[in-house]
């Protein structure tokens, strides 16, 4: 009797299961467990000791875990050689930074707007939404669209036509419907307006579903390469990250052809595949170093929207 | 403050950091309008008593091969052409520099947008696939009537041939170097090692690649794009048909993708069986001049199909770091059975400009070449930059400067565009002579001069694709290197080739015959 | 209740929401809708020098030239084909994951796993492309050079394209099976543990409980995802095949699919009328089969949109 009081309790909490699987099991989970998170990491890890490792080397003997040297000179390289590289990392910085904005802010104005079961016309509004999912006019005339706007080659190209994200309107739409109505009911009686309910009762609510907003639009802003490859094409100042490491992957050299590069160039090897690795790691560092402090929101996020009452 | 004014307030931060951001951003840009006024910032200083004339342009240049060049060092060199420029032609540049991958995605971008572009520079091949559309191309044969005539004179006729299309219209202005770039690398020290003789027919070839094989487990024995190999090799089959011929006749008198024709087959056996036998690198295609160079400088490659100059100029200084005792020479053009060499048609012409048709500066543009064409210190300067920083005057001579090796240079050639080898009226442009280096260009030129052309009866002959633009047949480019690779048959390669006829290559076939029979009737 | 007021009154009395919509609806417009306008381009032979004004209307005819190309019954069987086996493979992974991370007991190396396990999601396909690379380059790969060392002749893998559709999905399994498994994760953590109790004083085993409730207990989620996934059967994956294969073309053959062949016919060949045919193609289909899947999810959950 004592063992099932116990066992009660342990499973009130509600990561724990009541009875666990047969022994062998749960071994043979774990080590698969483990398996699997080495899988995840490999590649990671391959790449970031490439990095560190000199040219000739990997020209030599291809890309290992245990070279026989390490070296900062690709990191050197890529920031020193060219500003390209560095400037690409700000470009990229700033647009995530002015992209998940934008795109958050008048985004949920609209969901949380169409959200408002009373409203008028709200039906047809929100299909007016949703259609944009299923049909779009394709590549040449977006193309055409960005640039009677006079944003080609600015930063403008880059976010402003993502300033409306369809796909999470809907889903904070549907977000903001789930909050009771007694709270607007009320902040109503006491004269709020509809903007003023918006940000200060609904918002603070719906924390969770915002953050999870923001952590797929920054890793969505972050990774952006396509719209560079599109509408930048003179003005290299506007290049992004991934955008830059692209081309880099093409031709090392003429991606960050500068001054300095040839200055820089003491083993007369110009240096492409680890300066690729170096390149790839500095994208992918910051992501690693973020990621894991937001994972509580978005995993909360997604359950959120998950579960339907 | 409630929060929606507080979020107003955010919001309105943001937009002025932007637009200020933005602003700088763009600032870069000359207004790509087309102004006839002089622009404030210059002062052209001439020393003819004329008065300046007012300044043109900019034209929009669309430049895909910037190689190593750096961008503040070609405004430098721009802007010292435009001064020398301004007491006649009074011409300025707006470069569009793009990375030489992804060059015709991002040029088809800017003309689908309408982006004004005045001269656009492209491989022969690349500009063909644009000679067809409509109302893009200027026509040039007036204004180098009118402008050009020392380029008239003074290039090749062949040259002008592959720049004609079959309306006569000349399209395109040329490059012309007498080199040819197609051929082939190889480790002359590691042939000496293995005692072996340069190989100068297929057999041979094959030989050396069996031995470095067994010898060099570590090194793949050949690579190559097959742009330089197929012409390299194709006089050793007899054939007329390479990756770089477009179109040829076949044994009815029809106009086909040279590719398509029967003897092409022995070619891709050859590659076949070379893959097979583990002699050619069967990951050929996915690699570029950048990656094979970086096989060649640390020695995991024998044989490189390739501009020979890239391998024993251009990275010579790379290569000998890793290999101090290190040797490559160039091959001589495999003979065929009867023991002749062949090699195709080249026109060198390697490099074309075209001029926009709705450009305002048509005229000004071939004046801007012929200066080139006739200037020597015009030329000098762009080709090799401005004295004193990028090159140095030793009076008979030129040389780099201190500490700069010829492949760091940070300016070379951008803005001449075109070259013109054969040239003799320059000023002595020799460099302080490397002679590990310098003997290449006068040998490969020797050694393709005494090779037989092989001619595919169609010079002259430019088909026009509109009439056929609907149909679309198989992408050769996609199906032939499979041939060679996978595990097929050889014999695959006359399915892929039904296949082509199949899809739509019949009816092409019918309408280039058709235009090349009219021609003839024309031309006769 | 909707009121019966006429058009402007309501538009005055919800004015402020009306507002908050405003950029909504604006944005839309010039850039999902009006795009839409530029989609009259198939029905032309569009040449960009000469506008609309100047191009020849030649109705259906690009359509005609479409289904006669020789590779559009390729890329159209490629896509639907690497769909299907995604769907059979991809689409399970993050299920049986999630199931698994669930009987992991210990509290910090289940959150450790996950944690790892989300990381492929949030980098690039740029960047998985350069993992590739490292692993499976012909001269410099690491699986390659083990491979050699172990006696075996490693494969040329950028020549087979009958490895690709086999490489692209285990590389959208590796990067999705972590971040998909949150749904999943949700779902189970959502089912009443008294069920679990009930069926082992019963005695059942934990695989039985497994197999009786939890997997009956998710069928609405997986329902409803594997509905919205068939939807989505005639796009590929652009970034992914387009990061990956890039111009390979001796790949092209298994993993060339209609939206890496929309790019290519509009920006490398120029054949603008005919890319946004192929396009219009893929919408119309994608636009009834989306339709077709959100009625059934209406009725089988409660996910419709709308």
């Amino acid at each position: 009797m004592v063992n099932k009081a116990a066992a009660v309790h342990r499973r009130k909490s509600k990561w724990q299961e009541p009875i666990a699987a047969s022994r062998p099991f749960r071994v043979f989970n774990t080590l698969l467990m483990i398996l699997l998170t080495l899988l995840f990491l490999i590649p990671f890890l391959l790449v970031a000791i490439a990095s560190f490792t000199p040219e000739i080397e990997i020209a030599a003997k291809g890309f290992q875990f245990f070279p026989s040297e390490l070296t900062l000179y690709n990191y050197k390289y890529l920031f020193g050689a060219s500003d390209k590289f560095v400037r690409a990392l700000f470009v990229t910085i700033f647009l995530t930074l002015i992209g998940t904005t934008n795109t958050l802010f008048f985004t949920s104005l609209g969901a949380y707007a169409l959200s408002r079961k009373y409203l008028p016309y709200r039906k047809g509004l929100t299909f007016f939404v949703y259609l944009t999912m299923l049909v779009s006019g394709g590549l040449i005339p977006s193309y055409m669209v960005v640039r009677n706007l006079g944003m080609v080659d600015t930063l403008f190209a880059l976010f402003v036509p993502g300033t409306i994200a369809t796909w999470n309107l809907i889903i904070m739409r549907n977000s903001f419907m789930m909050q009771p109505e007694s709270l607007e009911e009320s902040a109503k009686i006491d004269g709020a307006g509809d903007f003023t309910i918006f940000f200060r009762i609904i918002l603070p609510i719906s924390k969770p579903i915002i953050a999870t907003m923001i952590v797929y639009l920054a890793v969505g802003y972050w990774n952006e390469w396509f719209a560079p490859m599109l509408y930048i094409t003179r003005n290299k100042d506007m290049a992004t990250m991934q955008y830059l490491l692209r081309e880099i992957f093409q031709s090392t050299s003429q991606s960050l052809s500068s001054k300095q590069a040839m200055t820089m160039r003491a083993d007369q090897l110009p240096p492409s595949q680890s300066v690729k690795m170096a390149a790839v790691m500095v994208t992918v560092v910051p992501i690693l170093c973020v990621y894991p402090f937001l994972q509580k929101y978005f995993v909360h996020g997604i359950m959120i929207g998950a579960i339907k009452e | 403050m409630s929060i929606g004014k507080r979020f107003g307030a955010l919001l309105m931060c943001c937009t002025i950091v932007l637009t200020l951001f933005a602003g700088c951003g763009s600032g870069d840009n000359p207004q790509p309008q087309s102004s006839q006024f002089s622009s404030s910032t210059q002062s052209p200083e001439t020393d003819t008593p004329a008065q300046p004339l007012e300044k043109k342009g900019p034209i929009v240049v669309f430049h895909p091969f910037p190689y190593n060049n750096v961008e503040e060092d070609w405004l430098k060199v721009q802007a010292a052409l435009e001064e020398a420029m301004a007491d006649n032609i009074a011409l300025t540049f707006d470069f569009i520099v793009v990375p030489t991958d992804g060059m015709l995605e991002k040029l088809n971008v800017m003309l689908a947008g309408g982006e004004q572009l005045d001269l656009v520079v492209l491989n022969p091949g690349d500009a063909d696939k644009y000679m067809t559309t409509p109302d893009l191309m200027m026509p040039l044969n007036d204004l180098l009537n009118e402008y050009g005539k020392d380029l008239l004179e003074n290039i090749p006729e062949e040259a002008w041939i592959r720049c004609t299309n079959s309306k006569g219209e000349i399209m395109y202005l040329p490059a012309y170097r007498q080199w040819r770039w197609q051929g082939c690398a190889i480790r002359e020290d590691l042939l000496e090692e293995q005692g072996l003789p340069i190989p100068t027919n297929i057999a041979e070839l094959e030989n050396v690649m069996e031995t470095f094989k067994n010898a060099y487990p570590d090194m793949i024995p050949a690579i190559g794009l097959p742009w330089f190999s197929d012409p390299f090799l194709q006089g050793s089959q007899d054939s007329v048909a390479s990756w770089m011929t477009d179109y040829a006749l076949d044994a009815d008198g029809n106009v086909v993708p040279s590719r398509t024709l029967p003897e092409y087959k022995k070619m891709i056996a050859l590659y076949k069986k070379w893959v097979e036998n583990g002699w050619y690198d069967a990951e050929y295609m996915s690699g570029n001049d950048e990656s094979h160079a970086l096989l060649w400088n640390t020695g995991r490659i024998g044989i490189w199909f390739c501009d020979p100059h890239r391998a024993l100029d251009w990275n010579y200084d790379s290569f000998k770091q890793n290999f101090p005792d290190g040797k490559g020479t160039f091959l001589p053009i495999p003979t065929n059975e009867a023991g002749v060499k062949k090699f195709p048609i080249s026109y060198g012409v390697g490099r074309v400009v075209w001029i926009k048709k709705d450009s305002q500066y048509g005229a000004e543009i071939v004046q801007y070449f012929n200066k080139l064409m006739t200037d020597p210190d015009f030329y000098m300067l762009a080709t090799n930059g401005v004295e004193g920083e990028h090159w140095v005057d030793l009076g008979d001579e030129w040389a780099l400067p201190e500490g700069v090796s010829s492949d760091k240079r940070p300016y070379s050639n951008l803005l001449a565009i075109l070259s013109w080898e054969f040239r003799d009226n320059l000023k002595p442009a020799r460099r302080t002579p490397r002679p590990e280096v310098d003997w290449v260009n006068d040998a490969l030129n020797a050694e393709y001069a005494s090779a037989e052309l092989i001619l595919t009866g169609l010079e002259g002959f430019m088909p026009d694709q509109e009439p056929v633009a609907q149909y679309n047949p198989i992408d050769l480019d996609t199906y032939l290197p499979q041939v060679i690779v996978t595990d097929v048959s050889i014999d695959e390669f006359d399915n892929v080739i039904q296949q082509w006829y199949d899809t739509g290559g019949r009816e092409i076939v019918a309408e280039y015959t058709r235009q090349y029979n009219e021609w003839l009737e024309a031309n006769k | 209740m909707r009121p019966h007021k006429s058009f402007i009154q309501n538009i005055v009395k919800y004015r402020y929401l009306y507002l908050m919509v405003l950029p909504t609806i604006v944005c839309l417009l010039i850039f999902n809708y009006y795009p839409l306008w530029g989609l009259r381009m198939a029905f032309y032979t569009y040449y960009p020098t000469k506008g609309f004004s100047g191009s020849p209307f030649v109705g259906l005819q690009n359509f005609v030239t479409l289904f006669n190309m020789a590779d559009f019954g390729k890329q159209v069987y490629n896509t639907i084909i690497i769909n299907i086996y995604k769907l059979i493979l991809s689409f399970p992974a993050p299920i049986i994951f999630a199931i698994l991370i669930a009987e992991v007991r210990q509290r910090h190396f289940k959150r450790a796993v996950q944690t790892i396990s989300y990381l492929p999601h949030f980098v690039s396909w740029i960047v998985v492309n350069a993992l590739l690379y490292a692993l499976i380059n012909g001269n410099y790969g690491t699986i390659n050079i083990a491979m050699q060392s172990m006696g075996m002749t490693p494969p040329k893998w950028y020549v087979r394209p009958d490895l690709w559709r086999a490489i692209l999905i285990i590389t959208e399994v590796w990067k999705n099976v972590g971040f998909g498994s949150i749904l999943y994760l949700a779902a189970i953590a959502n089912i009443n543990q008294e069920m679990y109790e009930a069926a082992a004083i019963d005695g059942a085993s934990r695989f039985q409980q497994i197999c009786r409730i939890m997997l009956p207990c998710l069928v609405p989620t997986i329902i409803v995802m594997l509905i919205m996934q068939m939807g989505g059967m005639m796009r590929g994956n652009f970034q992914q095949v387009f990061a990956l294969v890039g111009s390979n073309t001796p790949l092209y053959s298994t993993v060339d699919v209609l939206d890496t062949s929309i790019y290519r016919l509009g920006l490398e060949k120029n054949q603008f009328s005919l890319g946004t045919a192929m396009g219009i193609f893929q919408s119309a289909i994608s636009f009834v089969l989306v339709m077709i899947t959100n009625k059934i999810a209406n009725k089988v959950g409660e996910y419709g949109i709308w």
